[in-house]
């Protein structure tokens, strides 16, 4: 690799480029046939991604209907959005309202599962398996089968809660008090299993070492799990943190298919059911594309700021490496 | 798809071929014709020869449907041999799967058009202005003048321009478990719909009377929405003299304020959450409306008729014995009101094979096409002349009253047609099913709603 960095016949044009794109096309013709191998996944990532981001981006500046031609019309998408669309809002804090329900509890659920597949009891494999199968199951199938989980007159919820003498007459999918509760129960039932591999796998990697010593200091299993463990998979805690806002800000489907009116009432109108109605059923792309690009703004800044107060809190964790 | 289907399209397009052979020896003898756009007048394209395409048809249909309406296309086929017309059915979003489908330049070349959603396409410049077809086709021009009926075909013109041609007829009526009613000895609902006697007092009675509740649980429904509740108060609301638009061809304002529309959609959410002689938002999760009904479990629902060929089947098979009757009239009408609703055919503006195209539209919507539709019980017809014919009520056997459907298109009132309804109806469907699922009183969500509404509809 030390060959690349040869400085060339250099003309007129600043060095930097230059350099820049002769060291790549060097490489290139170096490595031809490994830049062959990625190619075809290059020109998918550019065709299907690279050219839809910018794309929805141009067209959040325009009207468009798909059919006809599309209209630039300046940020006027974005300033209705703000100012002339209740449903923004009220979508948008739907959405939050579910972040704010699913995240911790789908963080919590997938450490316990974590820490429960990191058990050395017989056939542990099967139960691993079995409970990553809500996170592979298909969405409509989870909304079916959770839609009689939920009846309010048959359902097995509150059969459940009757046989413990609980109030067992709520209207999990009807009320609109409980609506997006049950919503985020789903979320967390279908999600748990994805983080708690992600978190398996960091406490495989936690010094048995450490624990050992801990446990010599006399530190308790509790006191051995918050002062030693969590630290230790702290970034993967972080990790996990982070895909969990960005994928629960963007639910969709679960609400979709248990009702895509987003009812009853508004209650379950999430962010991503107005862009989908805006696109699909309005057929308002340039809207919908602004949308969009809003809820990019928003992860974004959500991201950073985790990551920016995550690592601090977290390099804890790297300290003992 | 079903062997036996499959079969008979087999079978469709060994015939094809041998028909094609008889036409093509037969060549010589004819002058060729041209496909003929706005020309001769007294030209009769049926003779014509036009050349061979292979057409998509796109139409919503359940099962039985699609099994029915395979016979007009063979029935066409027997004329045209040459032209192939490939069935789709749509999906449960027809106007998304068009919208995607047309973008992707693979639109099909015939399609249905539903009263509703038509006008949002026909502004995406979907569908070819029919009017064309119609001034060049003298046979066809008769059919219009004498025998449609005005109020479908202005339904579907738009624009001053007639982008669909209508096919059927789609009232709704009240069809009730004739059973239910013997068994409780009580009169069922009039086959008159100047009968306003049936009023909303008289329905609530009679559907009282056949709710059976055990253990807490309702087990037999007086009444269950089959429809679409939201549009079913608005029809109810017609029936009480009341408007929910100002017009209903490119309406200009809601009027969904009107407080005779705000009473009806009162006294239909009552039926379930007050009286409850209909499944509550609760009661209705566990089967569809139409479901219901079908098992046995109400006595009464409101529905068109495209249910009926799947109700006509249970009879036949000794699990359903039904009829049809009108809706009640509510305080502040004088008789009782359905929706002039119906679907028609439309040509796309797309397709190299408008003419070909044209003549599927034109038969199944002239009279041959309509009889084949009156004979099958499929849909109600459009045209004055089969409608009122035999081979319709023949056609319906399995009832009694059939004639309240063909009835109820002098008792209609139109729905809304507007490109904006997609819109217009995701706000108005929300609002009013709060009111539907007890959550709200009508006089409290409508007003804000008509702003709305009037705010949809003032956007370019």
């Amino acid at each position: 690799m030390m060959d690349m960095v040869e400085p060339g016949a250099i003309g007129a044009v600043p060095a930097q480029n230059i350099r820049k794109s002769s060291i790549l096309w060097r490489d290139v013709r170096k490595n031809w046939t490994s830049y062959l191998f990625i190619l075809p996944n290059l020109i998918g990532v550019l065709v299907f991604l690279a050219f839809p981001v910018l794309f929805a981006f141009y067209m959040s500046f325009t009207e468009w209907d798909v059919l006809t031609s599309p209209k630039f019309i300046g940020i006027a998408n974005y300033t209705k959005l703000f100012t002339d669309d209740n449903l923004f809002w009220t979508s948008l804090w739907n959405s939050t309202y579910y972040v704010l329900l699913t995240v911790p509890a789908s963080i919590l659920a997938g450490l316990g599962l974590a820490v429960a597949m990191n058990q050395a009891i017989r056939g542990i494999a099967f139960f691993r398996a079995a409970l990553y199968v809500p996170v592979l199951a298909s969405a409509v199938a989870v909304a079916a089968v959770w839609r009689w989980i939920l009846n309010s007159e048959y359902g097995v919820l509150n059969a459940i809660l009757e046989k413990l003498h609980l109030p067992s007459t709520i209207g999990w999918l009807t009320d609109p008090h409980y609506a997006m509760i049950s919503l985020a129960m789903m979320g967390v039932w279908k999600s748990a299993g994805y983080y708690a591999v992600i978190l398996f796998a960091a406490l495989q990697g936690v010094p048995k070492t450490l624990l050992e010593a801990a446990e010599l200091d006399g530190a308790g299993p509790w006191r051995r799990f918050i002062n030693i463990t969590v630290p230790m998979i702290a970034p993967a805690i972080l990790f996990v943190a982070v895909v969990a806002v960005i994928g629960s800000f963007q639910v969709f489907d679960q609400v979709f298919f248990i009702d895509r009116n987003g009812g009853p009432g508004t209650s379950t109108y999430v962010y991503n059911l107005h862009l989908y109605n805006n696109a699909f059923s309005f057929f308002r792309m340039g809207y919908a594309s602004a949308m969009a690009y809003i809820l990019f703004a928003i992860l974004f800044v959500i991201t950073y700021l985790q990551l920016r107060v995550g690592r601090e809190r977290a390099s804890g964790a790297y300290d003992y490496e | 798809m079903t062997p036996r289907n499959y079969s008979r399209r087999s079978l469709l397009r060994v015939a094809g071929i041998a028909g094609g052979a008889v036409v093509a020896g037969s060549a010589s003898t004819r002058v060729l014709g041209r496909p003929l756009v706005g020309g001769n007048r007294g030209t009769i394209s049926a003779y014509q020869e036009l050349p061979e395409a292979e057409l998509t048809f796109y139409f919503g249909a359940n099962p039985v449907e699609a099994e029915t309406r395979q016979k007009v296309i063979d029935k066409f086929n027997e004329k045209f041999p040459q032209i192939k017309i490939n069935p789709v059915v749509a999906g449960p979003d027809p106007v998304q799967e068009l919208q995607t489908q047309f973008a992707g330049g693979s639109g099909p070349d015939i399609m249905m058009a539903w009263e509703l959603t038509y006008a949002g396409l026909a502004d995406r410049e979907i569908f070819a202005d029919l009017q064309t077809f119609i001034d060049g086709d003298a046979e066809y021009q008769d059919v219009v003048a004498n025998d449609h009926t005005p109020e479908l075909l202005d339904m579907f013109r738009y624009k001053d321009a007639q982008y669909v041609l209508p096919e059927q007829f789609t009232d709704v009526v009240l069809y009730y478990n004739k059973a239910h009613f013997e068994e409780a000895g009580i009169t069922p609902p009039p086959a008159d719909w100047t009968d306003s006697s049936w009023n909303w007092d008289k329905f609530l009675e009679t559907a009282t009377a056949l709710t059976k509740k055990s253990g807490g649980r309702v087990q037999q429904f007086g009444f269950v929405d089959a429809w679409w509740p939201s549009l079913s108060s608005m029809v109810i609301g017609t029936g009480n003299g009341g408007n929910w638009f100002d017009r209903y061809v490119n309406p200009t304002a809601a009027t969904v304020t009107d407080p005779k529309i705000m009473e009806a959609l009162q006294w239909y959410a009552d039926l379930m959450n007050v009286h409850n002689v209909a499944p509550n938002a609760e009661q209705s999760q566990t089967q569809g409306g139409i479901d219901v009904f079908l098992a046995g479990r109400a006595s009464m629902t409101l529905v068109g008729h495209w249910m009926y060929p799947a109700m006509a089947q249970l009879h036949a098979d000794g699990k359903l014995d039904f009829d049809i009757g009108v809706l009640p009239v509510g305080p502040g009408g004088t008789t009782a009101k359905t929706d002039l609703g119906g679907t028609g055919l439309s040509v796309s503006a797309k397709t190299s094979n408008q003419q070909q195209a044209w003549e599927f539209v034109k038969y199944s919507t002239g009279p041959e096409g309509q009889t084949v539709i009156a004979e099958s019980g499929l849909f109600v017809p459009v045209l004055k002349s089969v409608g009122q014919s035999d081979s319709f009520i023949n056609a319906h056997a399995d009832v009694e009253n059939a004639t309240v459907f063909t009835n109820g298109l002098q008792n209609a009132v139109q729905l809304p047609i507007s490109s904006k309804w997609a819109e217009l109806a995701a706000a108005w469907d929300r609002e009013t099913v709060k009111v539907l699922q007890g959550q709200a009183q009508a006089a409290d969500v409508y007003p804000p709603l008509e702003e709305e509404m009037n705010k949809i509809l003032a956007s370019e």
